[in-house]
């Protein structure tokens, strides 16, 4: 509304310092906001939080979990810090996620008795093929044909699901099993374990090498420095001679294909078979999770790391709420209370009020 | 034989116009708040909430009327959570239509298990029943299924007229200038802001409206995770392909409405291909849909901007 | 005694980073033409912006016929009577011109019993112009929406009307019925504010005459002050500037060593209808060849083509020898193009670092990357702080980000970036569009120098003066042909019929 009587005005001289404790007050706030609503509906606020608290780095359980969806999630999300930076809004993740597992799945009951030396290296190859190619759908669209990628992004990720379905029920359904899910897949096809009694695996060193290893290209090499000036201000990546259809099909893949791998990983490192849901259910799938990750930690590879062990610190300490009688929609109302508060202080950092 | 078509074109059309009722509802729309300039990706969560509120008050007082004012009001609402964070604080219009998003998501589940829990029979209401038009409904083999529909379809219809006037009014001029050149508009003394505050809001209400159409005439029986399914980003995608132009976009939801209704018709009789195909199509239509459609854009100008002073 | 109309006190307004007003009054008179001069960054148009409702002022006041008034919005001061009409953006291109009356009538005016195209025909008519009322915006020309952006504010009885810098979008020939219909409405007791930086027009047609330099209010008097005394109060805060270079004399074609030839171009607009057709041009090493014509006749797709943002339909353009038709932009920035564009937004990007933009279009052939990709920083470091120096830039480290930067200070930078560049062909377009008297001189003084060091310059600009003042040929560009290539000091007045009719004269 344009009240008369307020004049909204930019800031001058923002310090860096608080552009970039947004992300921190954003999460503060929505706990807050979050608990303030636990207390309201008598929920045992002490007996909520000790169980967050637990579940997130408890013991040694709670805290490998943590860790694995934390690779999981940085995985993605370093993906799509590229991909956002390059205004290329993937929220096909969790479609090409799920795509990634199928490829890697698909590897591992095909050849189940080659040396792990050479599988589980394919694995993450098809892996990462199969969620790169899944996401060039929406990024030659976009590149030739000015079609929208959020849009088509979502559509390919419910056509995704519907086609893990097809196959989990027909094509690929272990005849043994209660629910549709595929065979467990050969030792050779499973990721070593790092930990003795957890299931931590060794994608999840990976997993944080490639974010620095995506940090460095993005400031230190042509293809990041193309990407980044194609998002900033497309014009000006014409003027300059940048390929803007190259780019976007570059970044396309890069995002794909990482979105791909975490599916590889989650197949071959956690759950050893391909299940409906394995991308999180598509109320709380890691592809829209981690671009809660990556907002957080404004698109920049290094950040997503703690940004990715903090939220999945509170995902681990939520699922073991939910065991404790508290619903699951609650990580979404998280993610979702997450983004507008960092909105909100986007703004408040940015702008201040005026009154006439 | 003859029966047997009689029946696939009544059923085929009948069903047409109810498919693309939710989706002409938040088309509309969408069409209203993206001429202004916004759009809103939260279509989704709105209706997964505008969904669930008119299900649960027709649940509990059996009173539709009241389930519907639900609906409005919940749509009203997140509109103004998605209209100030958009316009007066300028923020990113994605990031927000996506909170949203995802807040609907949250907050359904969330309230679907505290009111109904974990019961094994999902929860029904006897809903809307259609309402005939005396005269026209007894045309032969088109009449019963071409006005014999609940309210809300007559209202969907009615909206596709409705927004195609609204654009030659005055405000519909001020609405389209908002969306063009909000600097030229408000240099013209209309007051950008408060025609984007209303155009976000009164798509939001009718979003709401989808979702409770979908629930409460459609399905009938409330479930949390399969009832929408991507109906919102289809219609974000059909007003795309309808190039911003409300017959043009109208015309796309009866497409896809024909699509899905064609889609249960095969299901129905029994074409062998596994269900998951059929689920798969109207997702991977609407793609090639906007593949060609795409070509000449003619987006709003400051479609996803915010207006700065 | 004339009445008071407009009475603005101590306005003072700051935006981020600039000090934009500051204690500035000013007063209008009821049926006078008041001119607003001063140089780029005056402060003219905000003042102004600030009488018609657009901003609100940090400090001051402002009295409408005697009573103080406060305006929120431009619809308060369209209700006073006051209308602007800017240099950009004011009408909406995608919608009719009749449209475009509807909205600034205001929502509550019933017209649906009138007839308004009519209308608005029968209103144009009495002011001796014809309009289609069904016209899309984007279809008229600049000086045909300037025309309706006038009537538009007629049309709502303003009786205070501002103009900013009307006449730019202007040929000599069309500025003096301009004039008349200024005479015309001050007949009729409008007030006019005519904001301009041309001393010569304002001496002819305004009254009284307010200069601003830097925010402040340095003078007020009548228009029979002298040039000179004017030019002073502009300039009041400058420091002197340097010696114009004398022209070069031109070659005659077969001395020429010819860098770019351009034959027998053609290409499209954005809307399919040609933009430009049967275009033709050499220039050749040490020679600036300057493009004249108003705006909206093809220069903007021609400069497009060549730089390679724009497909050609039709003929060849050859640089340094090399077939450069539709080819793609990295292999003319290799050939030694170089592009200073017309406005800042497409060759800079205001969130990156100085540094980072220092090297656009220029990673492979300044050779900053490895071959594996890598950028190569230090280099990129110590290039940026070798143009800071050379081009006087103020910026705190060639690590900030350049929106921290001037407007002044950004445009230095881009043009220092290509003058820097080992370049063949450089394309300049506005260069010193916005900058002011000092910065304008620096950049045009490098111009020559890089000219003078054998690169050849396709000049384009809005400013009639530049194009005559640096170029040793000039273009004139007329309706997407090039009418002819003249000497530089070929008379205004031709320029003006060529500019305007196509013809050297004034058939």
């Amino acid at each position: 509304m344009q009240l008369n009587r307020f004049e909204i005005q930019a800031r001058v001289g923002v310090s860096p310092f608080v552009r970039g404790i947004t992300p921190i007050l954003a999460l503060a706030s929505s706990l807050a906001i979050t608990t303030l609503i636990m207390v309201y509906l008598n929920v045992d606020v002490r007996a909520a939080y000790g169980l967050l608290i637990y579940g997130a780095v408890g013991n040694m359980t709670s805290f490998s979990e943590t860790m694995l969806k934390a690779s999981t999630l940085l995985a993605i999300a370093v993906g799509l810090s590229v991909a956002f930076r390059a205004n290329f809004y993937n929220i096909g993740a969790d479609g090409q996620f799920i795509m990634g597992g199928i490829g890697a799945t698909w590897m591992a009951l095909t050849f189940p008795y080659v040396s792990p030396v050479l599988l589980i290296p394919s694995m993450v190859v098809v892996g990462v093929a199969f969620g790169g190619l899944y996401a060039l759908v929406p990024g030659i669209l976009k590149a030739y044909f000015n079609v929208n990628e959020i849009i088509v992004t979502i559509l390919t990720n419910y056509v995704a699901t519907y086609f893990l379905e097809y196959l989990l029920y027909y094509s690929w359904r272990s005849p043994g099993a209660q629910f549709p899910q595929t065979d467990i897949i050969s030792k050779n096809a499973q990721l070593p374990n790092l930990l003795l009694g957890t299931r931590l695996h060794a994608g999840v060193i990976l997993s944080f090498l490639l974010a620095l290893v995506f940090y460095f290209l993005l400031w230190r090499t042509r293809s990041g420095y193309n990407i980044r000036v194609v998002g900033y201000n497309v014009r000006a990546a014409r003027y300059s001679g940048i390929s803007i259809a190259k780019t976007v099909i570059l970044t396309s893949l890069l995002t794909g294909g990482m979105s791909g791998l975490a599916g590889m990983m989650e197949v071959s490192g956690i759950q050893h078979f391909l299940l409906i849901g394995f991308s999180g259910s598509s109320l709380a799938g890691y592809g829209y999770l981690a671009i809660v990750v990556a907002l957080l930690a404004k698109m920049n590879p290094l950040y997503c790391i703690p940004a990715a062990l903090g939220f999945a610190g509170l995902l681990n300490g939520a699922q073991f709420m939910e065991q404790g009688g508290i619903s699951i929609g609650i990580i979404n109302f998280l993610e979702a209370l997450t983004i507008l508060t960092l909105l909100v202080f986007q703004f408040l950092v940015d702008y201040r009020v005026v009154v006439r | 034989m003859i029966y047997l078509a009689y029946e696939a074109v009544t059923y085929l059309v009948s069903a047409t116009i109810v498919f693309a009722t939710p989706l002409l509802l938040s088309a509309m729309g969408e069409v209203i708040s993206e001429r202004a300039g916004i759009i809103n990706l939260g279509l989704e969560g709105i209706m997964l909430l505008g969904s669930f509120v008119s299900f649960t008050v027709v649940y509990f007082t059996g009173n539709l009327i009241l389930g519907l004012v639900g609906g409005i009001i919940i749509g009203a609402l997140l509109g103004m959570i998605v209209a100030p964070l958009t316009i007066t604080m300028m923020q990113d219009q994605i990031l927000a239509g996506l909170g949203i998003f995802f807040a609907g998501i949250g907050i359904t589940f969330f309230l679907y298990r505290a009111i109904f829990g974990f019961a094994s029979v999902q929860p029904q209401v006897t809903g809307m029943t259609e309402i005939r038009i005396p005269v026209l409904a007894d045309i032969p083999v088109i009449g019963d299924s071409l006005f014999s529909h609940t309210a809300l379809t007559y209202l969907a219809i009615i909206l596709i007229a409705g927004v195609f006037y609204l654009f030659k009014t005055p405000l519909g001029l001020r609405i389209i200038a908002a969306g063009e050149n909000p600097y030229a508009a408000y240099v013209m003394g209309s007051n950008v802001n408060l025609v984007r505050y209303l155009s976000v809001i009164t798509g939001s209400i009718l979003a709401s409206l989808s979702g409770g159409f979908i629930a409460i005439a459609l399905v009938k029986i409330y479930s949390p995770t399969r009832m929408i399914s991507g109906i919102g980003f289809i219609a974000i995608g059909l007003v795309y392909f309808g190039k911003w132009r409300p017959l043009r976009t109208a015309l796309g939801c009866f497409f896809f409405g024909a699509m899905q209704a064609v889609d249960y018709y095969l299901q129905a009789i029994k074409v062998p291909l596994p269900p998951q195909f059929f689920n798969m199509l109207p997702y991977i239509f609407i793609i090639v849909v906007l593949a060609v459609a795409s070509r000449h854009a003619e987006a709003p100008e400051f479609l996803g901007k915010p207006f700065k002073k | 005694m004339p009445h008071l109309k407009v009475e603005m006190q101590h306005i003072a307004k700051s935006f981020p980073q600039v000090q934009a007003l500051a204690g500035v009054d000013f007063s209008l008179y009821e049926g006078e033409i008041h001119a607003l001069l001063g140089e780029n960054g005056a402060g003219k148009t905000t003042l102004m912006n600030i009488l018609s409702g657009y901003f609100a002022p940090d400090e001051g006041q402002i009295a409408i016929d005697g009573s103080n008034i406060r305006f929120h919005s431009p619809r308060d001061a369209a209700r006073r009577g006051i209308s602007m009409v800017h240099q950009h953006f004011s009408l909406v291109r995608n919608l009719r011109v009749y449209e475009n009356f509807l909205l600034s009538l205001g929502i509550r005016e019933d017209y649906a019993h009138r007839n308004i195209k009519e209308e608005i025909m029968e209103f144009a008519r009495k002011f001796g112009v014809s309009i289609i009322p069904e016209a899309y915006i984007w279809q008229l020309s600049a000086a045909e929406q300037q025309q309706i952006e006038i009537l538009k504010a007629l049309f709502q009885h303003a009786s205070i009307l501002i103009l900013d810098e009307p006449t730019s979008v202007l040929t000599p020939q069309q500025v003096d019925p301009f004039f008349q219909t200024l005479l015309r409405l001050k007949k009729e007791d409008v007030s006019i504010v005519f904001i301009s930086h041309k001393i010569d027009e304002v001496k002819r047609i305004s009254d009284n005459v307010t200069v601003l330099s830097r925010g402040k209010k340095v003078w007020e008097g009548t228009a029979s002050e002298s040039k000179e005394k004017l030019v002073s109060y502009m300039f009041a805060d400058y420091s002197p500037v340097s010696e114009r270079k004398t022209l070069k004399p031109i070659l005659p074609k077969t001395q020429r060593n010819n860098i770019l030839q351009v034959t027998q171009l053609g290409a499209l607009r954005d809307n399919g209808l040609p933009a430009f057709e049967e275009v033709s041009f050499d220039i050749g090493a040490g020679e600036i060849l300057g493009i004249a014509g108003v705006a909206g006749n093809g220069q903007k797709e021609l400069v497009e083509s060549l730089t390679g943002l724009r497909k050609v339909a039709k003929g060849k353009i050859t640089l340094q020898g090399l077939d450069i038709t539709n080819v793609p932009v990295r292999t003319r920035l290799e050939k030694g193009l170089a592009f200073i564009p017309e406005d800042l937004a497409t060759g800079v990007i205001l969130d990156m670092r100085l540094y980072e933009n220092s090297v656009m279009g220029y990673l492979e052939i300044g050779k900053f990357i490895t071959r594996m990709g890598q950028l190569q920083v230090d280099r990129i470091l110590s290039f940026a702080k070798d143009l800071v120096e050379q081009f006087n830039i103020k910026a705190s480290s060639v690590r900030t980000e350049v929106k921290t930067l001037s407007g002044g200070n950004i445009q230095k930078m881009v043009v220092g970036r290509e003058l820097k560049k080992d370049i063949s062909l450089l394309i300049a377009v506005n260069p010193t569009h916005g900058l002011d008297a000092a910065a304008t001189e620096r950049i045009r003084s490098r111009l020559q120098d890089v000219s003078e060091s054998g690169c050849a310059i396709l000049l384009v600009s809005e400013d009639l003066d530049e194009i005559r003042e640096l170029s040793t040929r000039i273009g004139v560009i007329h309706k997407g042909k090039i009418v002819d290539v003249v000497a530089s000091d070929t008379p205004v007045e031709t320029l003006g019929y060529m500019m305007t009719l196509g013809s050297k004269t004034g058939r």
